[in-house]
């Protein structure tokens, strides 16, 4: 899968190696801030007693 | 079986193996975000808010009481400190216990269904242990000798740690006017509860800690000396 993924990039080592570290960078963005504030929202956390 | 079927197979297990170790990592990124980047950051919001956040004052003690039959779910009404969470710990209590309106958003939740502070009864408050923050993260270190502070917009409550339980959730007699459970209560006592998760990052059972009103003092004499001295680390 990544090996595909390298082979799929444009350009010489050094422009692959540059492209897969902004890659990463922009799916961890997408994680950090938009995917697990939704798992979070979603995952139950129920301090109160139920009254 | 032939070198070509060989290969598609190595291929498709590769592509497995890849998908379940980058599975991996997102769950540990997810386990290293919550811990160390969500609940610090929501954390210090919260408590950026709270010291911010000024009680109307009044000098007469009946103000309290006229708002508080108004009070709608969320809405701020005053502020906790637990200088045994940390020196400076203060947050803000918001009416309810609804998720999505006050435990999620602003942090500590009064329940509709007990006390106000300093009535006779049983004032009870519910934060969550870990995650949107994490108020009472550490309400599992309180122990005798410890105070929480109670701040509304006409007085200040202080309030003595007596005694900290494991219940299930259904227990709701440990936050009734006479907390069931706890030793000693009496009719008459004027009671706080404080319960969250437990254990941490479940919803099996519930932690609770009761403590005793021991003082109560008019807004407008200022903060109690008992926590100034708690803030400055004497």
């Amino acid at each position: 899968m990544y090996e595909l993924l390298y082979r799929l990039l444009p350009g010489g080592r050094v422009a692959k190696v540059i492209q897969l570290i902004l890659l990463a960078g922009v799916v961890l963005a997408l994680l950090i801030f938009v995917i697990f504030p939704m798992v979070d929202s979603l995952i139950p956390q129920e301090p109160a007693i139920n009254e | 079986m032939s070198r070509h079927a060989s290969r598609r197979t190595t291929s498709w297990l590769t592509v497995l193996g890849e998908l379940l170790i980058t599975a991996g990592v997102v769950l540990l990124l997810y386990v290293g975000w919550q811990l160390f980047i969500n609940d610090p950051v929501v954390g210090n919001q919260q408590q950026l808010q709270a010291e911010h956040f000024k009680p109307s004052t009044s000098s007469t003690k009946p103000e309290f009481e006229k708002i508080s039959n108004k009070l709608a779910q969320g809405k701020v009404f005053g502020k906790i400190y637990v200088p045994r969470f940390e020196a400076k710990y203060v947050r803000l209590i918001g009416q309810g216990t609804f998720q999505n309106v006050t435990l999620n958003k602003i942090g500590p939740g009064h329940y509709l269904s007990s006390q106000w502070p300093g009535e006779v009864g049983n004032f009870a408050v519910a934060a969550h242990r870990t995650s949107h923050g994490a108020p009472f993260n550490k309400i599992d270190t309180l122990q005798p000798g410890d105070e929480v502070f109670i701040e509304t917009n006409d007085s200040w409550f202080t309030y003595e740690y007596r005694q900290t339980a494991i219940v299930d959730p259904t227990d709701v007699g440990v936050i009734s006017k006479i907390p069931k459970g706890m030793t000693g209560a009496h009719s008459g006592g004027k009671y706080m509860t404080m319960t969250s998760c437990h254990p941490k990052w479940s919803n099996k059972q519930r932690i609770i800690v009761w403590l005793e009103l021991v003082d109560e003092q008019p807004h407008s004499s200022g903060m109690p000396l008992a926590l100034r001295k708690a803030q400055e680390g004497e």
